[in-house]
């Protein structure tokens, strides 16, 4: 068998208390790009591992903007420009009624725009890992520490982790 | 009060609890029998659908004037019910309260279930259903578009943008919890199935992190809920009719789509927890929190009737004066009467703390309360419709068997999804809980 | 198509349209002649229009029939008929769907097996003689009577039974005459002057002109049982038929007339003659005492009498040579019959266009069968038929020559339209048959009035088919008669309940029961279809315990029938009324075993009867209403009722946050005058006929879902009973329209709310939106469930609707598009009058006003402009087209 290259270590830990503290001090001693795995959303997590991406909610706002904006000139085509009716005398542009199927198509498209967004930007996330850390979506916690070359070696990395409480620690 | 360590080590034995009514591999010969019997009770549905669609609508009991019966007592309760689960996984989580981890899973299921049959009604009801499409803005050949001032059409949008909306929110939700179940299972194809289903999901942190904006921003749209069940009352609304043409009627119809809607999550809460052993899980605090909130939305529903009854006699409106005092005291009172009673006078039994917390008091109130915001539903839409204006078009409705068949069948359906729901999907959210554990210190699953 | 505007009306030249239209199978005959003007060409797809007649119980009712590629579709009236002045009654507007009618009879019949019509002549032509007697219902028509001359001759005696007496006799040949039109003051004491018969367009015409002119229509009526008529009154007074002599005779009291002992009244009767007879005071010449049937031949004497001295015959009643010809003997002429055939001296019988097996008293069934040999000719294998050896279907009106008289004596050559669809036969073939002498019905016709006409017979002939009357052929006056010397009647009241029998107003004497647009026609006062009810006043209702519906018993003279009960509001203490026409077994085709048979227990052709008795029996019949709620409920905004110069309109005008559209021309309004709707149903049944609405049957009815586009609501208030015929209101801000979600109805541009059939879907929600709920909607597919033989009366210009799609009143679009389309090729605008619409155009009262808002000289303008003018539901501010002009209190 070729010897693969490691591109991280993975340290685990019991509790997410625990997790947090190792990443504080993970992150203390310069570690950059650092990523966790949990059961469950940790709060405080994202912070910790300095993740500040806010594509998502961007997203979602222009989702919803896009979405409301196209059904409303669709609306406004549709029943003002190409084929205008009289309907109970009301104005062509009645623009309190078209607003609101604009407004349910644009909560629709501000919600799939977030998902599409994600599904887009988590696409390779979760891929290095396997069934090794099958307890990652059951109770244990991860800290995954990636290996810049220069700094340290994986070794070094590894008794780090040990030291600061790492029940176990694996080669991604 | 436990501490760190003691509460982790709850995580393993509550995600086998859950994960395994979906794992276990012999089914359970009570789940087989309520398969049966709500396969028995859609059958029914077809039956009602296919006799629709051979005869026509003739064969339910509407006439003029009451031209709706039924068929949009249904495709309104139905979608009312829904309401309560966007509510507690979406509205409730935006306010931050754990409680609702527990619950969310199935609530959102039966959001998802009862949308997709009040989708059905308004499709089959139609006198023409074959070109049930044009209500949408498909290009066709004549070059003529849906009318979008019609509150109708405004529905169309509304239930459309809702079962996709309700139905992306639940996937999210599930997706982690797919993962759980993929790294548990112990059969190949459960394995692989639930691995395709988690879109490869591992619990990185910086997926969680996006995952979380997501699931918080879907849930902010899914205040849509307010404007679905608005655009439900606002099809009586924008009537002229006297006892629909109320601009209390949009508050009126969310708030009582609320209320229906937890009496049938804490029904459904008191079967599954009965049914699978939950209790730790659905404790009786949550039947507590859900009753207080049961009777609150009842309380504010009957303030709304008071309001309405109260706008029309205020307004001086002969006509609308008319339908109150019909709607107290005349033919069609005992509609009002017995809705009121099932559905606001049962309802007091939650001042009782015993009540409240018991998951058969509360569930058999909720029984009460839906029963009651459905007949609820059935006076105003065709109470409304059999005394309008002229007294020389009143006519009463009465529903036909046909009719019958599909309000049951309908129920069965319903039960038929959740049935599946419950073998092949997690019922609780596992990850969800697991956090509320870890964050409230484990004492209400130990 | 050409507009409905007796101006411009297409026709038929010769030779050239007789090909085309020959083309078609059952074009009209050859030498049919059609309307006034000709133009050029015949034009495929453009309708033609024939002057001809509709006899309804022999009296001729004028028509224009409408043809499409040779089948007739629509009757309107002839508007330059003098008798008519163009407007029709509900069961004129019927006899189109009569004609195709699936149950008509089709074969000759011997007994039970077909033959051959020679095989009848043949038998026919050897049967004329002493032995044989001929029976038919009322006969104006002079070719029948000429051949029934001829038959006379031979020794054939002709008698006549009619079930409903219409026309009030005075002596042999003589009839009364109304002219309303001339009366300030109406007294009718039993006279249901307005009701449906030979007579209402007559009366309600000139009735409604006079109220029109605010120059009279003032009416005081004293009945047993609620009619139109009194519905119409000022002053109504219910009481039973026995009180009716009394009042009769205190009113010639009162004008020195009549017996010296003044009858004994009610404190109520009292107050009401005396009001009469002031009224009559004072208007002198202009008053018109009327007695109709139930009060008996001694009223009638004394009423003639009290008029002569009032002035008012020659004036607001005249003596006219009866257009019905008199049999020989008379009034008697049936009982003579009924005598010979008992007495066994009838060998052989023929029964022309009459059903007594039905219609006459049972004794007649036993006297028939010592008849040994009995032919039957109508138009149905009725039960008359099924008792006779041989049975010949008699064409109808619409199908073969002939001639009748209207009820003012103006004689109309009927001309045939469509030639006989199930091999029909003319009386006048039957009878020519007989005479030994076969002829077409044409030369039987024209020898009539070859032999009347002394010279130019081409001209006039040809003029009489063109304007549909013959000028100058009304009745005479008949000035001086030996006046019948009113006799002291009047016993006590006997033991027991009056019984009023009345021809039912949308069959009459049952004869058009096989026709279902007339069977699903809602009575005016009950609105209840497919059936007929006993009538109860609430007092006895309460006695057995029956509601409307529950089945109840009457003995009349040891006989019993039992029906559905029926709280009538107005009906006079302890009387009950039955309607004749129902309870059919033969002939009637889906009406056969509805209803009960009030035949069965009518005393020899009377109009009342005493000393009945009623008992509740167990069950109720399930009755087929179209109207449940008949009474406001309080919200008397809806149906108003103003005094004089007082003004009806309460709303203020409306503001909106839509903008305003374009006001284009013309704007179709519509005006209903409520003061001059006499509630008798034209108009509905013209709307049915024009736009092809289907009917549905009584259990469908009975479910709520009658098809009416236009319906005439009831409701009975305490003074009385008020008619409201509510069509679509066509509104400027329709909620229907903004309801529905796929465009399916929308506003044109001239007003009117548009019904897209091919584009609904049916959610129903404009049902559910509209505050008047006039639309209808095809539960099932109603148009697909007819009989294939109704699909020639469909009118080509109007879409046929499947199931679940909805309908309404459309203004009669097709018509509104033919005149759009023929003032656009000739380059002008419409003109006022020239759009009718199928209701307004058959309104014998004219109480429907239609035309364009924009032109402020239009008929509908002026009638906007009346104090009176008001919207039903105007303060919804929906902008409704379809207004009203309030009625006013009848004081």
């Amino acid at each position: 068998m070729a010897e693969r290259r490691v591109w991280a270590l993975a340290a685990e830990f019991r509790g997410a208390d625990d997790l947090l503290d190792a990443v504080r001090q993970i992150r203390g001693f310069g570690f950059r790009d650092l990523d966790a795995l949990s059961p469950f959303p940790v709060p405080g997590l994202p912070e910790a591992i300095g993740f500040e991406d806010r594509t998502v909610p961007y997203a979602a706002a222009a989702g919803f903007v896009l979405g409301f904006l196209a059904v409303f000139a669709g609306e406004v085509w549709m029943n003002a420009i190409d084929y205008p009716l009289n309907v109970a005398g009301t104005a062509l542009l009645a623009w309190p009624a078209f607003a609101y199927a604009a407004f349910q198509v644009g909560c629709l498209v501000a919600a799939a725009a977030a998902v599409a967004a994600m599904l887009w930007l988590n696409r390779r996330v979760n891929a290095p890992y396997d069934e090794a850390f099958r307890r990652a979506t059951q109770d244990r916690f991860f800290v995954v520490v990636p290996v810049a070359d220069g700094r340290f070696t994986p070794r070094e990395i590894g008794d780090l982790l040990y030291g600061i409480g790492a029940a176990r620690v694996i080669e991604v | 009060m436990m501490d760190a360590a003691d509460r982790h080590a709850l995580f393993e034995p509550l995600t086998r609890q859950i994960a395994e009514i979906t794992l276990h591999r012999r089914i359970r010969v009570a789940w087989w029998l309520a398969l049966l019997a709500s396969a028995a009770l859609t059958a029914l549905f077809v039956v009602g659908i296919v006799w629709l669609f051979a005869e026509g609508v003739g064969i339910w009991g509407i006439n003029i004037p009451v031209t709706w019966g039924l068929d949009i007592v249904n495709a309104v309760w139905w979608v009312g019910i829904a309401h309560a689960g966007t509510l507690i996984s979406a509205l409730v989580l935006l306010m931050r309260q754990t409680w609702r981890n527990a619950l969310n899973r199935f609530a959102e299921a039966m959001t998802l279930f009862a949308v997709t049959i009040a989708l059905i009604f308004p499709v089959i009801h139609l006198g023409r259903p074959e070109v049930f499409y044009w209500m949408l803005p498909i290009p066709n050949a004549a070059g003529v578009w849906p009318q979008f001032r019609s509150p109708l059409l405004w529905d169309v949008f509304a239930y459309l943008s809702y079962f996709l909306l309700s139905a992306t929110f639940w996937y999210l939700g599930l997706m982690p919890d797919f993962a759980t179940l993929r790294d548990r299972a112990r059969a190949r194809w459960q394995a692989w199935i639930y691995g395709r289903l988690a879109l490869g999901w591992r619990g990185s942190a910086v997926a969680w992190a996006r995952w979380r904006q997501t699931y918080l921003a879907v849930a902010a749209c899914a205040f849509i809920v307010v404007s679905v069940h608005s655009a439900v009352a606002m099809l009586f609304a924008s009537s002229l009719l006297p006892g629909w043409h109320s601009t209390i009627f949009p508050p009126m119809f969310v708030v009582g789509a609320v209320f229906s809607g937890l009496a049938t999550v804490v029904i459904l809460a008191a079967v599954l927890r009965w049914s699978f052993c939950l209790d730790n899980v659905i404790t009786d605090e949550h039947f507590d929190i859900l009753s207080r909130l049961m009777l609150g939305a009842g309380l504010f529903t009957g303030y709304t009737y008071g309001l309405a009854l109260f706008h029309a006699w205020f307004g001086g409106d002969l006509h609308a004066r008319h339908t109150v005092v019909l709607r107290l005291a005349g033919s069609l009172a005992w509609q009002t009467w017995l809705s009121v009673a099932l559905s606001l006078g049962v309802l007091q039994a939650l001042w009782w703390a015993r009540v409240r917390r018991s998951p058969a008091g509360a569930a058999l109130v909720g029984a009460a309360v839906v029963v009651g915001m459905w007949l609820e539903r059935y006076a105003i839409i065709t109470g409304g419709l059999a005394r309008d204006f002229l007294p020389s078009a009143w006519r009463d409705y009465a529903p036909t068997l046909p009719e019958w068949l599909l309000q049951i069948g309908a129920f069965g359906l319903f039960c038929l999804l959740f049935v599946l729901f419950t073998r092949f999907v997690p019922l609780i959210s596992i990850f969800e809980v697991k956090a509320e554990a870890a964050a409230n210190g484990g004492e209400r699953h130990g | 198509m050409p507009a409905h505007d007796p101006s411009r009306r297409a026709f038929l030249t010769g030779l050239a349209a007789a090909a085309t239209l020959g083309a078609c199978g059952d074009g009209p005959p050859r030498e049919a002649v059609a309307y006034v003007d000709q133009p050029e060409n015949v034009i495929p797809g453009k309708p033609l229009f024939f002057a001809t007649a509709i006899p309804l119980q022999g009296y001729a009712q004028p028509v224009l029939a409408e043809s499409h590629m040779g089948r007739p579709t629509k009757l309107e009236g002839n508007p330059r008929h003098p008798a008519s002045r163009g407007a029709t009654d509900a069961f004129t507007q019927a006899a189109v769907a009569e004609l195709y009618g699936p149950d008509r009879s089709r074969a000759v019949l011997a007994g039970d097996d077909a033959a051959a019509w020679a095989d009848f002549a043949a038998l026919a032509a050897a049967a004329a003689g002493p032995g044989l007697r001929i029976l038919t219902g009322t006969v104006t028509s002079p070719t029948l009577a000429r051949q029934l001359g001829m038959l006379a001759d031979r020794g054939v005696r002709w008698h006549v039974h009619e079930p409903i007496a219409t026309a009030a006799t005075v002596g042999p040949g003589i009839a009364l005459l109304s002219r309303l039109d001339r009366a300030r003051v109406v007294v009718s004491v039993g006279d249901d002057l307005l009701g449906p018969g030979p007579h209402q367009v007559w009366n309600v015409a000139r009735w409604a002109e006079a109220r029109r002119r605010q120059a009279g229509g003032l009416l005081l009526v004293a009945e047993p049982t609620p009619t139109l008529t009194g519905t119409a009154a000022a002053d109504r007074l219910a009481v039973p038929p026995s009180r009716l002599d009394a009042l009769v005779r205190a009113i010639g009291a009162a004008f020195g007339v009549g017996g010296t002992t003044a009858p004994s009244l009610s404190e109520r009767e009292r107050a009401w003659v005396e009001k009469a007879v002031r009224r009559m005071g004072a208007a002198g010449a202009r008053a018109l005492l009327a007695v109709g049937p139930a009060a008996g031949a001694e009223a009638a004497a004394l009423a003639l009498a009290v008029n002569r001295v009032t002035g008012a015959l020659g004036d607001t009643v005249t003596m006219i040579r009866s257009p019905a010809v008199t049999p020989p003997d008379g009034a008697g002429s049936f009982q003579a019959l009924l005598d010979a055939m008992q007495a066994g001296v009838v060998e052989r019988l023929l029964i022309l266009d009459s059903n007594p097996a039905y219609t006459a008293p049972p004794a007649f069934r036993g006297a028939l069968a010592r008849v040994p040999m009995r032919y039957h000719a109508g138009p149905y294998r009725d039960e008359t038929a099924r008792l006779c050896h041989w049975h010949v279907p008699l064409a109808h009106a619409l199908e073969d020559w002939s001639d009748a008289r209207a009820v003012d004596g103006t004689v109309t050559v009927i001309q045939p339209l469509i030639r006989p669809l199930g091999g029909g036969v003319s009386a006048h073939t039957v009878l020519s048959a007989f005479l030994g002498a076969p002829a077409a019905p044409l030369e039987t016709v024209q020898a009539t009035w070859r032999a009347t006409w002394d010279d130019g017979f081409e001209d006039r002939w040809a003029e009489a088919l063109r304007e549909g009357f013959v000028a100058g052929t009304d009745a005479q006056t008949v000035a001086e008669i030996a006046m019948p010397q009113p006799r002291e009647t009047g016993g006590p009241a006997g033991e027991g309940l009056d019984v009023v029998f009345l021809p039912d107003p949308s069959v009459w004497d049952g004869r058009y029961a096989a026709v279902p647009w007339l069977q699903e026609l809602p009575k005016p006062l009950t609105k209840v279809t497919w059936d007929n009810v006993i009538c109860l006043p609430a007092a006895q209702a309460v006695r057995v315990g029956a509601g409307n519906g529950d089945l109840v018993e009457v003995v009349v003279d040891g006989r019993s029938v039992s029906g559905a009960a029926w709280i009538m509001p107005g009906q006079a203490a302890d009387t009950l009324t039955l309607f004749l026409g129902y309870g059919r077994t033969a002939g009637a085709g889906l009406a056969a075993g509805r209803g009960y048979d009030a035949y069965a227990v009518r005393p020899d052709g009377a109009v009342t009867a005493r000393g009945a008795t009623l008992r509740r029996l167990g069950g109720a019949s399930g009755l087929a209403v179209t109207q449940l709620h008949q009474t406001l409920a309080g919200r008397t905004d809806i149906v108003r009722t103003v005094g004089s110069g007082e003004t009806a309109a309460t709303d203020h005008p409306t503001a909106s946050l839509h903008p305003p559209w374009p006001d284009l021309r013309p704007a179709w309004g519509m005006v209903i005058d409520l003061d001059l709707c006499t509630g008798c149903n034209a108009c509905v049944v013209a709307c049915q006929m024009e736009n092809s609405v289907p009917y549905v049957g009584p259990e469908e009815v009975a479910r709520g879902r009658a098809m009416h586009w236009l319906r005439v609501d009831v409701y009975h208030e305490a003074d009385g009973a008020v008619f409201a015929p509510v069509p679509c209101m066509h509104c400027e801000q329709a909620p229907c329209e903004l309801g529905c979600p796929v465009n399916a109805t929308v506003h044109g541009p001239d007003g009117l709310n548009q019904m897209v059939y091919a584009r609904c879907i049916g959610t129903r929600t404009c049902s559910s939106y509209c505050p008047w709920k006039v639309r209808r909607f095809n539960f099932f597919d109603y148009a697909g469930a007819l009989p294939d033989d109704y699909r020639p009366q469909r009118n080509p210009d109007v879409t046929v609707r499947g199931r679940g799609v909805m309908e309404k009143c459309t203004y009669c679009v097709q018509r509104i598009s033919a005149a759009r389309i023929d003032a656009r090729v000739e380059g002008r605008a419409v003109a006022e009058g020239a759009v009718r619409t199928a209701c307004q155009q058959a309104c014998p009262a004219r109480a429907i006003a239609f035309g364009d808002l924009g032109n402020p000289d239009s008929a509908v303008s002026r009638a906007r402009a009346d104090v009176r003018h008001y919207a039903m539901l105007g303060e919804l501010g929906t902008r409704p087209r379809t207004t009203y002009l309030a009625r006013r209190r009848r004081a």
